[in-house]
């Protein structure tokens, strides 16, 4: 059997995450700071213009995540 | 990617009475992969929905504490049955390390040919796009309309909006309209109680039996629970 972890409530996991520079994030994906519209540190809406700026990029793939039908409990019933 | 459960796939089975609000039957938590079998019609349908569009479909089996490894070989069995991708993830728990298996395994699905096609054409009639949902994805017989049903899409193909896409609100208890019947039910029809078009969104809605399009929304909203604490941290979300 999969052992039980006692796993603290969803909000103390994200509490204890520390956020990385939203530009950081964004580099990593190849968006220049001339691309990001920032707000704070951590958040920032992506220009339209990067459609044209990186068009020239390989196309990525579109995964759509769907699921089996659900139970009246949810697709993942919550029981601990 | 498809995701599913051990409990999903045993209360597909049909054994068992899984009731909101109420604790889970004992015996469902025993270990019992023949049951996860007994259950297997659901998963198919979906998986084959995702075929009939033409691109290849993985499954993602969701873990929980309490599951048995041989569950979880149940499910991928199943898969492998029909020549699909699955892995075991735990990402709940384990975080980005207990979804490799996964990664991995969408990865090498996506990178396989593809062919990607739409269930209907634009310039089939709203009823024929209706119908080819009804049977191809849900696998219903056909579709039966109320009178005020069928007066709305004969309206709404004389003014012109016949090419827009549709959408079905149905029950997301059930592939049928019936929230009652498990599994991947055939021998029955979709009833189709009215239409709606909107046309700024481009689609064209219908409901089926009696579902309503918007929750109810409790008296006291969310917003009332959740305030800021002396550190600044936001409290109330959960």
């Amino acid at each position: 059997m999969i052992d039980q972890v006692p796993l603290p409530p969803a909000i103390e996991i994200a509490r204890r995450a520390t956020l990385q520079p939203i530009a950081e994030v964004a580099g990593q994906m190849g968006l220049g700071p001339e691309l990001l519209e920032p707000y704070g540190a951590h958040v920032a809406k992506v220009s339209l213009d990067a459609v044209e700026a990186l068009a020239g990029r390989p196309r990525a793939r579109y995964v759509v995540v769907t699921a089996v039908t659900p139970t009246p409990l949810g697709p993942t019933p919550p029981w601990w | 990617m498809v995701v599913t459960t051990v409990r999903a796939m045993k209360a597909h089975s049909g054994h068992h009475r899984v009731v909101a609000g109420r604790p889970l039957p004992p015996q469902m938590l025993e270990e019992n992969p023949d049951e996860v079998r007994a259950g297997a019609a659901n998963l198919l349908a979906h998986l084959a929905i995702v075929r009939r569009h033409g691109v290849t479909p993985v499954v993602a089996i969701n873990a929980f504490a309490g599951d048995f490894p041989s569950e979880h070989a149940a499910i991928r069995e199943i898969a492998a049955s029909v020549g699909i991708r699955s892995a075991s993830c735990t990402h709940f728990e384990n975080g980005g390390k207990g979804a490799v298996e996964l990664a991995e395994a969408v990865v090498e699905a996506a990178d396989e040919p593809s062919d990607f096609q739409m269930l209907y054409a634009d310039d089939a009639t709203l009823r024929e796009k209706i119908e080819t949902v009804a049977t191809e994805v849900y696998g219903a017989d056909g579709v039966d309309y109320t009178p005020l049903a069928a007066r709305h899409l004969d309206n709404y193909e004389r003014v012109g909006f016949g090419s827009l896409p549709v959408c079905i609100a149905k029950t997301h208890l059930s592939i049928s309209s019936d929230p009652k019947l498990l599994g991947a039910p055939r021998g029955w029809r979709l009833p189709v109680r009215e239409a709606r078009a909107n046309v700024g969104a481009g689609f064209v809605y219908l409901v089926s039996g009696d579902m309503r399009t918007m929750p109810g929304l409790s008296r006291h909203p969310a917003a009332e629970n959740i305030d800021i604490d002396e550190n600044g941290n936001v409290v109330g979300l959960y």
